[in-house]
C-alpha cells in the first residue's frame, strides 16, 4: 500500500514538474536579455533610461536596457526581482541617479561587485528632502518645512532667492519654534531630495557626468557618445532658456508642492516654496495633514499648488478651503519610452506653469 | 560549511544556481520545508492551524516593536515578540475561559492592528509591504545558519517529545494523568513554531506562511494511513512544493512564497480527490 501511495505521489510530482516546465516555456521571461555582442548599459529607472537613450542614439555597439518597467515611477520601495539580478549580471555598466533614489543598491553591489556603477548625481548639489524614512531604525515626520537650503554652495542659486528664504524662515521659525523643538528630540537627519532631473541645468550636469564616465569605460565609442551627448545637450540648452524666460513671470510666486521632484522645478523658476508634502506613489496624506496645508496656505497666501494629476482629489479638498490654484505637473518618472519624452514632458510642465502665472498676474 | 554546500550546488547543471541569492534561497528551502512538513503534522493533528496563523500575523508587531526601539536587526525583535506572543496565546488557550478560536482571533487582530498602527505612522507603510508577500532576495547566509540550528533542535525535540505531543493531541487530560509534562511540551512546541515562522516570514510573506505549514500536512493526511506515512508524505510534499515553487518563481519572475503555496495547494486538491482510492 505504501508503495502504491509513493508511486501516486511521485506521479503527481512528475506531472507538476512537467506542467511547470511547460508554463515556463510559454510564459517565462519575455524580456529579452542581451544575447548579442553589444555593450549593455542598464539604467535604474525612467529618467535615467531616457537620458541614456539620447546619449546612445546613433552610437553603434551599445544597447540600453531599463531595469524597471517604464511605468514603475520612483523607486522608493522597489523590490528587486530575480529577473533584475539576471539582467545586471549581463550588464557592462549600470547607470543610476544616486542621491538615495536607488535604495536597493546594497543588494546589487553585494552580488555584482565588479559591475561599474555610474552615479549621475554624484557631483550635483542637492536640495533637502522630506524625510522618506527608508532606514528601518529611525522614525521621522512626513512633514518638513521646505527651506530651499542647499547642502553645498550652488552657483545655480541666485542671491535674491536666498534673501527671500531668510525672510520666510524668520516668520516660519517663530511660528513653529515649538514644533521644531519637539522634532529635535529625535535625530533630525535630513533626507536628500534626489529628484534632480526636474531642474534642467542639473539634468544637463547629469548628462555630462554619465557621458564622461561612459566614455572612460568604453573608449571605442567615446567620440560617438560625445556627439550624441552634444546634440541632446543643445536641445536641453534651449529648454533651459525657456525656463529662464518663464522665470521672469514666476519669480517669487508662493507655492505648495506635492511631490519632492517639483522642488527642483520650483527652484529653477525661483518660486517661493512654502511647504513640501511628499506624495509619492506610496503615501496618502491624513486628514490632519491636509488641514495643515490649508492652514499654511491661509497664513502665507500660497498661489499655486504644484501637484501630480493623480492626486487631484487631495487638491480639491484644499481648493475648497482656500483660493489657491492648482497646477498639474508631471514628475517625468514614467512614460512611453520615447527618447523625446523628457523634453516634451518638461515643455508641457512649463506651459502649464506659464498658463497659471499669466492668469495670476 | 556554507561554502561547501555552495560548491556542491555549483556542480549542478542548473542555470538558476549561477546566482548566490538563488543558492541561498535553495538552501533555505531545503532546510525549511522539511521543518514545515514535520511541524505541520502536529499543527494539523492538534487543530492549531488558526493558532499558527495568528503567530504569523504577530510578525507585524514584532517588526514594529523593533523599529520603535531602534533595534537594528528587526529579526531579533520579531523572534522575541513571537515567542512571547506564542506563550501568551498558549496560556490563554488553555484557560478555557472563552472558546479558543475567539481568543486567538482577538489576539491576532490586536497584534496586526498594533503593528499596522506603528508601521503606518507617517503614511509610509508600503515599505514594509515586502513583509506581506515575501522577498526571496532577502535570505542571508546568517539566517541559513540559524535555520540549520533550528532544524537540528527540531529533530532532537521530535525524537524526544513526539509521543508526548501526540498523546496531548489525542487527549490532554489523559496525557497529564500518565505523567506527561503537558504544559512544558506544549510550550516548547509553540516556541519552536514561533522561531521557525519568524525566520522564514521575510521571504515567504505573512499572508501565506501559514499555508506552508498546513498544506503539506493536510495533503499528506488525505492519503496517509498511519503516522509513519503521514510524516513521510508531509515532508515529501513540503520539500517538493518548496523546490518546484522556487524554480517556477525564478523563471516566471513572481514572488517565491505564493508559488510554493500554489504548488502545495494543487497537491492538496489532487490528494483530496484521490483519498478514496486509498481508503479502499
Amino acid at each position: 500500500m505504501l508503495k502504491k501511495k509513493l508511486g501516486f505521489l511521485g506521479g503527481i510530482m512528475v506531472l507538476l514538474s512537467l506542467a511547470g516546465y511547460v508554463i515556463c516555456l510559454f510564459a517565462g521571461d519575455s524580456k529579452q536579455l542581451n544575447k548579442e555582442e553589444d555593450i549593455l548599459v542598464v539604467t535604474s529607472f525612467y529618467p535615467m533610461y531616457v537620458l541614456a537613450e539620447n546619449l546612445t542614439e546613433g552610437v553603434d555597439g551599445i544597447t540600453v536596457s531599463n531595469l524597471t518597467e517604464n511605468q514603475t515611477g520612483c523607486l522608493h520601495d522597489y523590490q528587486l526581482t530575480s529577473r533584475d539580478m539576471k539582467l545586471l549580471a549581463t550588464a557592462d555598466a549600470f547607470v543610476i541617479n544616486g542621491a538615495g533614489m536607488e535604495l536597493f543598491m546594497d543588494k546589487v553591489l553585494e552580488s555584482h561587485a565588479e559591475l561599474p556603477v555610474i552615479e549621475a548625481c554624484h557631483d550635483i548639489p542637492l536640495l533637502e528632502g522630506v524625510e522618506h524614512d527608508h532606514n528601518h531604525e529611525s522614525e521621522e515626520e512626513l512633514w518638513e518645512h521646505e527651506d530651499s537650503e542647499l547642502h553645498e554652495e550652488d552657483e545655480l542659486h541666485e542671491e535674491h532667492d536666498a534673501e527671500h528664504d531668510e525672510e520666510h524662515d524668520e516668520e516660519h521659525d517663530e511660528e513653529h519654534d515649538e514644533e521644531e523643538e519637539h522634532a529635535g528630540a529625535h535625530d533630525h537627519a535630513h533626507a536628500e531630495n534626489g529628484h534632480v532631473w526636474l531642474d534642467v541645468e542639473r539634468y544637463r550636469k547629469q548628462l555630462g557626468t554619465v557621458t564622461e564616465e561612459l566614455q572612460d569605460l568604453f573608449p571605442e565609442q567615446a567620440d560617438a557618445l560625445g556627439a550624441a551627448a552634444a546634440k541632446y545637450d543643445d536641445r536641453l540648452q534651449e529648454l533651459s532658456w525657456e525656463v529662464d524666460r518663464l522665470e521672469e513671470q514666476t519669480h517669487g510666486i508662493p507655492v505648495v508642492i506635492f511631490h519632492e521632484a517639483f522642488a527642483y522645478l520650483a527652484e529653477s523658476l525661483h518660486m517661493e516654496v512654502i511647504m513640501t508634502l511628499s506624495l509619492d506613489e506610496e503615501t496618502v496624506p491624513s486628514a490632519g495633514e491636509i488641514a495643515e496645508v490649508i492652514e499654511e496656505i491661509k497664513y502665507h497666501g500660497a498661489a499655486f499648488l504644484l501637484i501630480e494629476e493623480a492626486y487631484a482629489g487631495h487638491a480639491e479638498k484644499i481648493l475648497a478651503e482656500t483660493d489657491a490654484e492648482v497646477v498639474y505637473l508631471d514628475p517625468l518618472v514614467t512614460g512611453d519610452g520615447a527618447a523625446d519624452s523628457y523634453i516634451t514632458g518638461m515643455k508641457k510642465n512649463l506651459e502649464a506653469i506659464r498658463h497659471a502665472a499669466e492668469e495670476w498676474h | 560549511m556554507m561554502e561547501l554546500v555552495g560548491k556542491v550546488l555549483d556542480l549542478l547543471p542548473l542555470e538558476f544556481l549561477e546566482y548566490d541569492f538563488m543558492k541561498y534561497a535553495l538552501m533555505a528551502v531545503l532546510i525549511i520545508t522539511p521543518l514545515f512538513g514535520i511541524l505541520g503534522t502536529m499543527i494539523v493533528n492538534n487543530r492549531m492551524a488558526f493558532f499558527s496563523d495568528a503567530l504569523g500575523h504577530s510578525a507585524f508587531t514584532g517588526m514594529a516593536v523593533g523599529v520603535l526601539f531602534g533595534i537594528g536587526n528587526t529579526n531579533v525583535s520579531m523572534m522575541l515578540f513571537a515567542v512571547v506572543f506564542a506563550l501568551l496565546l498558549n496560556f490563554i488557550r488553555h484557560k478555557n475561559i472563552v472558546s479558543s478560536d475567539t481568543v486567538i482571533s482577538v489576539f491576532s487582530s490586536l497584534s496586526v492592528a498594533v503593528g499596522l498602527a506603528i508601521l503606518s505612522k507617517n503614511g509610509n507603510f508600503s515599505k514594509y509591504s515586502a513583509l506581506m508577500v515575501g522577498d526571496i532576495l532577502s535570505i542571508t547566509p546568517g539566517e541559513i545558519r540559524s535555520l540549520f540550528l533550528i532544524l537540528i533542535v527540531t529533530l532532537v525535540f521530535w525524537c524526544v517529545a513526539y509521543n508526548g505531543l501526540h498523546s496531548i493531541g489525542i487527549n490532554s487530560s489523559l496525557a497529564k494523568s500518565k505523567g506527561i509534562p503537558v504544559k512544558l511540551l506544549d510550550n516548547a512546541f509553540v516556541v519552536l513554531v514561533a522561531l521557525i515562522v519568524m525566520l522564514s516570514i521575510r521571504w515567504v510573506g505573512i499572508l501565506i506562511i501559514n499555508a506552508l505549514l498546513i498544506l503539506p500536512a493536510a495533503a499528506a493526511r488525505n492519503i496517509a494511513a498511519d503516522n509513519r506515512e503521514y510524516h513521510l508524505f508531509s515532508v515529501m510534499i513540503s520539500v517538493f512544493s518548496g523546490v518546484l515553487g522556487l524554480i517556477l518563481s525564478y523563471y516566471l519572475n513572481v514572488a517565491a512564497g505564493p508559488m510554493l503555496v500554489l504548488v502545495a495547494a494543487i497537491i492538496f486538491f489532487i490528494t483530496f480527490l484521490a483519498r478514496r482510492l486509498f481508503r479502499g
